[in-house]
């Protein structure tokens, strides 16, 4: 994967993720895991090689196709990228809108999970008046009310203490539970060591596979 | 799958937002008032060529030696020929008090021949059977015959400069429409297009949420649509109360001078279509303008 004309960023990568798997994705800073997640989400495609998501190689398919599959990713982005101008309820809401779910199915399902993530006080209020750890539970919400099968997180706790970095990764390890293949880039190794979970490690745009990380070949 | 929802981009907050509805308003305003002038010009010229073409005039000048009963004998004579012409339905003698009406707008209410002194000729109107042809040249000739000095004039010369002079300002009232089109199209264009820069930012996480392209594209056309309905409406109801004014004052200015200036009820359908049309024409120029930015920007 490169830029434009600049040198190669992630070089050779080969992995599989296995449905309903948990996996961190490890590195320094500009070790390529924000690049890596990109490609993921369909944000860019490789510059050669391919990627192969819910069974299609992405790098072929018709533009057409893009929103279905990304309906089906979940993602939390590194500054939670909610929209200023909509509510904490009207920004969770956003992927069963574009999903093209009713008013009624919002009303129904948003509140209840906002609710759950302990925001349920907050439905309609503006991001600006939320604290970092607030966005980033609406920012969860957000990738999670449409059910994606694939969740991905970008250094989901970089802007929140360790209290609220552990409670967030706690409803991680739950929708994990309930089936939801969940991919978090982070260089927080306080956090990765509290979780007995297999890592991708990326050095210099390079895979590199730590020892006892990969558990029961559900990466290779 | 639906493709309206809720807005998700603050385009209300826009600056274009503000000045939209007003260019909008103000080109309908324009465009209506094209539209009514062409209209109207129509009208105008159809009813000019109506009374024109319908009828002719002959005039007998009176010479040195003519006395009233000499030009009395002269009238008949011409009466009873255009009686046994069978294009010709009517004929009639123009009385002074109709004459001096006629003139009246230019001359005030003095009398042509008793105040003012100035000798006047006979005149006859001759009304033409409908759509019958008559041969002037030979009329005239056939007049000239009977009568010494008589004058024809079969209105021809007048019709024809008169609807050139109507044709020429329809296609300027036309021309203008056209230009006012393309500059409200012009204008939601660079609107659309302000509004996909401003908001990319939102627009590119809809794409990775999954929105499809018709879902952004719907946000622009329906902002648009609402803008544009508040300015059309704007633009209709002043060049409504314009067009009312106008034929107001014009109906006091043009006794005599110009036929009455109001439109047909078809016609004002056609200002309410001017409105409705530069509605949809907003609409679907924000979203085709989205839908081509939108193809470059993923």
């Amino acid at each position: 994967m490169r830029y434009g004309i600049s040198q190669e960023i992630l070089l050779d990568i080969s992995f599989t993720l296995e449905k309903g798997s948990f996996t961190f994705i490890t590195g320094s800073s500009g070790a390529g895991k924000s690049t890596l997640l990109k490609l993921l989400y369909l944000a860019h495609l490789p510059s050669r090689g391919k990627i192969r998501l819910f069974g299609k190689d992405v790098t072929k398919i018709n533009r057409s196709e893009l929103p279905g599959i990304r309906q089906r990713i979940g993602v939390v982005f590194q500054n939670f990228r909610l929209i200023p101008s909509l509510t904490t309820l009207d920004n969770v809401a956003l992927p069963l809108r574009i999903a093209g779910a009713s008013e009624v199915q919002v009303k129904e399902h948003v509140p209840e999970l906002l609710d759950w993530v302990g925001l349920g006080k907050h439905l309609h209020d503006y991001p600006e008046t939320l604290s970092g750890g607030q966005k980033q539970r609406v920012a969860i919400a957000r990738a999670v009310i449409a059910r994606p099968s694939l969740l991905l997180a970008d250094e989901p706790t970089g802007n929140v203490d360790d209290q609220i970095a552990l409670k967030f990764m706690f409803l991680l390890k739950e929708l994990n539970k309930i089936g939801t293949t969940i991919i978090v880039a982070t260089h927080d190794e306080t956090l990765i060591s509290r979780f007995d979970l297999p890592r991708l490690h990326l050095e210099s745009g390079h895979l590199n596979f730590p020892e006892g990380s990969v558990t029961n070949g559900a990466i290779r | 799958m639906k493709s309206f929802v809720k807005p998700i981009l603050p385009l209300s907050s826009d600056p274009s937002n503000r000045f939209l509805p007003w260019i909008i308003g103000f080109m309908v305003w324009l465009a209506t008032l094209a539209f009514a002038a062409s209209m109207i010009l129509s009208n105008i010229s159809k009813n000019w060529e109506g009374v024109l073409t319908g009828a002719i005039t002959i005039q007998i000048i009176p010479s040195e030696n003519d006395d009233t009963q000499i030009l009395k004998n002269k009238t008949q004579k011409l009466l009873a020929l255009l009686s046994k012409i069978p294009a010709i339905e009517s004929a009639s003698v123009v009385t002074l008090d109709e004459i001096n009406k006629m003139l009246q707008p230019w001359l005030g209410e003095k009398s042509l021949s008793t105040e003012l002194g100035i000798p006047i000729p006979v005149l006859i109107d001759a009304r033409l059977k409908k759509n019958m042809v008559i041969n002037t040249d030979a009329l005239s000739a056939s007049l000239k015959a009977t009568v010494k000095g008589v004058r024809l004039n079969d209105h021809a010369l007048w019709v024809d400069r008169l609807l050139e002079f109507t044709q020429a300002i329809r296609i300027v009232a036309l021309t203008i429409m056209v230009l006012v089109i393309i500059s409200a199209i012009t204008t939601v264009v660079f609107s659309t297009r302000t509004g996909l820069t401003i908001h990319s930012e939102i627009i590119e996480l809809t794409h990775f949420i999954g929105a499809r392209e018709e879902f952004i594209r719907n946000q622009f056309s329906i902002n648009t649509f609402k803008l544009a309905i508040k300015g059309g409406l704007c633009g209709l109801i002043t060049s409504s109360a314009t067009l009312l004014f106008l034929g107001s004052i014009m109906e006091g200015v043009g006794i005599g001078l110009i036929p009455p200036v109001h439109l047909t009820a078809f016609q004002w359908l056609g200002v309410g279509g001017i409105g409705l049309t530069a509605i949809f024409i907003s609409t679907v120029t924000a979203n085709l303008t989205a839908k081509i930015i939108l193809r470059r920007m993923t």
